[in-house]
């Protein structure tokens, strides 16, 4: 059961902290010059945008979730299996950031999803 | 690029990182619309002259060294992503799970976590890999390196086996080349699905 828990955990945090650090990215703006100063200026103007903190939160939650995980599971199961926000980031992308899925993209996630299953079943 | 009336006519070589957004734009509105390349003119759309070669395509065809660089940085990507995890879970394997999920409980595991040197090693590769994806993305296209980073799932799989002793069973193996083939076909898809602000 509690593994159910840490990998929704994992998955939700981890797409939700992503697709809030990619909502903050949109509002800075794209990177035109890569010299190390403007990088910093960039990062700077970054850790001013609300979402970049509730994405760096919520990514963090995942990373622990992660490690509880890796605590009582093997990686070669783990890992795999957390390529389920495969499947997760679309949809939230969609409703969060209102992009557009393309078959191929839904095609993509399909085979994910099944991997996972199998993956999944693997366990002993 | 207005494809919805009027007519568009796109002659000349984009060459330029900002106007690739608006050639893939271009290429999938047609494709919607039903044309295929042979297709000189499609409803209120003419396409004349048209040849597309994005940066990454250009820089990689002049000269050897970005080639290498390039996969030189994916090859460390997809090393050091597996090789973290496989340490964070030779961390955690150490320090056990939570036994009653007491808050004095997390407190002593988050403690010895914050203590573990296999754990900040993992943290490590994993910083390694993710400056690594970062410097790659400033030269190559994401609908490049993206798809490559799905070896790291058969890499993880590898080193478990190795490195920990893991159990790998047929299903798993499975299971882990289909998820390769799946983030494959997501990394082949467009990187853009938006407007440009």
């Amino acid at each position: 059961m509690r593994e159910y828990l840490f990998l929704f955990i994992f998955v939700v945090a981890g797409t939700g902290g992503e697709l809030c650090a990619s909502r903050a990215m949109k509002a800075v703006g794209e990177v035109h010059d890569f010299r190390p100063a403007a990088i910093f200026q960039f990062v700077l103007r970054a850790t001013r945008a609300g979402w970049m903190w509730i994405g760096i939160g919520l990514m963090t939650l995942a990373f622990f979730a992660l490690l509880a995980m890796l605590s009582f599971e093997n990686v070669t199961f783990v890992v795999p299996v957390t390529a389920l926000s495969y499947a997760a980031g679309p949809l939230g992308a969609t409703l969060f950031l209102h992009e557009r899925i393309s078959r191929q993209r839904l095609l993509g996630v399909l085979i994910v999803s099944i991997g996972v299953t199998l993956v999944w079943l693997s366990r002993d | 690029m207005g494809l919805r009336s009027g007519t568009v006519t796109i002659t000349g070589v984009v060459s330029n990182a900002a106007l690739h957004g608006a050639k893939e734009d271009a290429k999938a509105e047609a494709k919607e619309r039903g044309m295929d390349k042979s297709s000189t003119e499609y409803g209120h759309m003419t396409v004349t002259h048209l040849k597309m070669a994005s940066e990454t395509t250009d820089r990689m065809k002049d000269s050897p060294g970005p080639h290498f660089k390039t996969y030189f940085f994916i090859l460390l990507m997809v090393l050091f992503t597996p090789l973290g995890n496989v340490l964070l879970g030779k961390g955690m394997k150490g320090i056990g799970s939570a036994k009653d999920w007491t808050p004095s409980d997390i407190f002593h595991v988050f403690v010895s976590i914050m203590t573990s040197s296999s754990i900040w090693l993992g943290i490590a590769c994993l910083l390694a890999s993710f400056m690594a994806y970062m410097l790659v993305l400033t030269w190559a296209d994401y609908s490049y390196v993206q798809p490559a980073s799905s070896f790291s799932y058969a890499v993880v799989a590898t080193l478990g086996y190795f490195i920990l002793g893991e159990t790998v069973n047929p299903l798993r193996w499975t299971g882990i080349i289909i998820i390769c083939a799946g983030v494959f076909v997501v990394g082949h898809t467009q990187p853009r699905t938006t407007e440009k602000r």
